[in-house]
């Protein structure tokens, strides 16, 4: 995982470096769960999603918020997630446990998805992108 | 001061049109000296872009706990004319209706002996923290009522009096709420979260009032010395948050095609008027109505408890009065001589309509809106009442709150949640929540002073200062 909390008076900024799209997309889904819930989750439960955008800043965008609704209204913590991006289309499987205060407690409450800063900029040989989770 | 503000007054400053390119007024903000000190560069350029959106009127304004928020910044408060202006969720915010209401009791702090035992109490009645579900079950039908009705759905099932609708900001209820703009998603949000509090900023603490400094105004609202009372801080929950998602991705559109020129992906808005403004509107409102519904259904809860462990009577835990403090509202404010429609946003500001104007409660109508301010965790919050100065200089606000100077990580970083308990409990001070880490983030030196926020709002005369109330326990989601 890459991604590194950045300092944001109001909110929570994130900074994720990755390889390529795919990477960039899971870490980004790992640094909104890391941000919500605390402690280990078991891959036992699976949600599929689709989202559909005009650019990838888009995709992620509608990825993460389509994991934060996902997450929840079914009361899951999500550790493992498997894309397939093509142009306009993102289709991901979330996989994680439900929560458990005891076990996930902890984390903050994220209230949306915002766009400040929203840009997947591809530097040398890695994607890099800040994403701020409203808080 | 940074370049190119100009000093207006002790407690003024302006940002001159110029000061960004296509800015239609200025920017005009609220700050002591000390303040200034703790001024983001960021908050200042959000407040210029708002100056450049279509239709505003006179400024753009920011009160003294200005920090930088999505689109509009935090303290941010800009009036559009209805027939030419626009409507835009970055000057509302993600918790549609996040607001405060204040409870008064019959109590005095000797009465708390089992004080411990009541937070315990409530802190089992009011679910708090990231994945806390309500024990109600509402029905498709219910959250629907719940969306149109407002805190008036929540007395109607049993949760309230009359007398808290009337002591309500809009007794409760926009009248412009039109829950076919709230899609399935944040309803599937709204239904297990009715009566939660949430968490971050969210809290639920006893209270009691330390200083009066209006006794008139005090009086007529019901509160006076030594007087133990209960203070609610949460918003629309989930609901809300997701009414804002699915609306900006309109909203995106919208602006090209209304041709609307911005700085500011944040700022996605489109002409009060246009289809896409209106459902924005009615999507809005609703989630303001589920807000005050649950602060409605959480002020049951304490009832419930306190009755139960204090022996007194329902309808002693009487409500002061609730305000929003993250919302736009269709108004009318006299503006060059003339009354005219307007479309007011307040993101983190709070309404504060003086005497005589015909939205205070008849009881309160001599003196002025109540308006509650509340602090950061141990620190105090503040009841003040509404004022003609307001009316005339921005649009009937003023301030919401203390303002962040710490991000959450540097808090933490800095700041232990147990060693905050432990010297607030020095303090006599209680503090229930989940885990340590909800303490750490929103330990009072992550804030600014609230007092000093206040003291400008009072000295500028946005809104006068009626009683301090200092905290005795504290439940933080």
């Amino acid at each position: 995982m890459s991604f590194e909390e950045r300092d944001h008076t109001a909110d929570i900024l994130m900074h994720i470096r990755a390889a390529d799209t795919i990477g960039l997309f899971t870490d980004a889904g790992h640094a909104l769960m890391k941000t919500m819930y605390r402690g280990p989750a078991r891959p036992i439960e699976e949600v599929s999603v689709t989202i559909t955008g005009q650019s990838l800043e888009h995709l992620l965008h509608g990825f993460l918020s389509e994991l934060l609704f996902e997450s929840e209204v079914q009361n899951i913590v999500f550790c493992e997630f498997e894309f397939q991006i093509r142009d306009g289309e993102v289709r991901a499987i979330l996989r994680g446990e439900p929560f458990d205060p005891a076990i996930h407690g902890g984390g903050t409450e994220v209230k949306g998805i915002s766009w400040y800063g929203l840009s997947i900029r591809q530097e040398q040989n890695e994607y890099a992108c800040d994403v701020l989770f409203d808080v | 001061m940074i370049e190119g503000v100009v000093r207006k007054g002790e407690y003024e400053w302006e940002l001159p049109v110029g000061f960004i390119p296509g800015m239609h007024v200025p920017g005009r903000f609220f700050l002591s000296d000390e303040l200034t000190k703790t001024l983001e560069e960021g908050a200042l350029q959000q407040l210029a872009h708002v100056a450049t959106m279509p239709g505003i009127i006179h400024n753009s304004l920011a009160m003294p706990d200005i920090h930088w928020g999505y689109g509009f910044p935090i303290g941010g408060v800009a009036a559009f004319e209805y027939e030419t202006g626009v409507i835009s969720p970055g000057g509302v915010g993600f918790d549609i209706n996040c607001g405060v209401r204040l409870l008064t009791t019959p109590l005095n702090p000797s009465d708390l002996a089992q004080k411990k035992e009541i937070l315990d109490n409530l802190f089992d009645a009011v679910p708090v923290g990231v994945g806390a579900r309500s024990s109600l079950r509402l029905s498709e039908k219910q959250l629907e009522k719940m969306m149109t009705d407002g805190a008036r759905f929540a007395v109607a099932e049993g949760y309230g009096n009359s007398d808290d609708i009337t002591h309500c900001e809009e007794q409760g209820r926009m009248k412009e709420a039109d829950p076919a703009h709230v899609s399935r998603k944040a309803r599937s949000r709204g239904v297990p979260q009715s009566g939660t509090l949430g968490a971050g900023n969210h809290f639920l603490e006893i209270q009691v009032v330390e200083e009066i400094y209006d006794e008139e105004a005090a009086r007529t609202f019901g509160v006076e010395q030594g007087q133990v009372c209960m203070m609610v801080h949460c918003g629309s929950r989930g609901l809300g948050h997701q009414v804002c998602t699915d609306h900006l991705q309109v909203l995106e559109h919208a602006v090209s095609k209304y041709h609307i020129q911005l700085p500011d992906k944040q700022l996605a808005c489109a002409p009060l008027t246009s289809p896409e403004g209106k459902a924005y509107f009615g999507g809005m409102a609703a989630a303001a109505n589920y807000a005050w519904a649950n602060r409605q259904i959480i002020t049951h809860q304490i009832r419930s408890v306190l009755t139960r462990m204090c022996g007194i009577g329902y309808d002693d835990i009487r409500l002061v009065y609730d305000v929003a403090h993250n919302v736009a509202k269709i108004e009318e404010h006299e503006i060059d001589g003339k009354t005219r429609k307007v479309c007011v946003h307040r993101k983190g500001a709070t309404r504060a309509f003086g005497p005589g104007c015909p939205d205070v409660p008849a009881d309160y109508t001599h003196v002025g809106q109540p308006v509650i301010i509340p602090g950061s965790m141990g620190s105090s919050s503040y009841l003040l009442k509404g004022t003609d100065v307001a009316m005339n200089r921005t649009f009937g606000s003023t301030c919401h709150g203390a303002g962040r100077v710490l991000s959450r990580s540097q808090a933490k970083k800095k700041i232990q949640g147990k060693n905050i308990r432990e010297t607030l409990g020095m303090a006599g001070i209680m503090v229930k929540a989940p885990h340590d880490g909800a303490i750490a983030e929103e330990a009072p030196d992550a804030y600014k002073s609230s007092s000093e926020v206040v003291s400008v709002v009072h000295n500028l005369g946005l809104s006068r200062l009626v009683a301090r109330l200092e905290p005795l326990g504290v439940i933080k989601g």
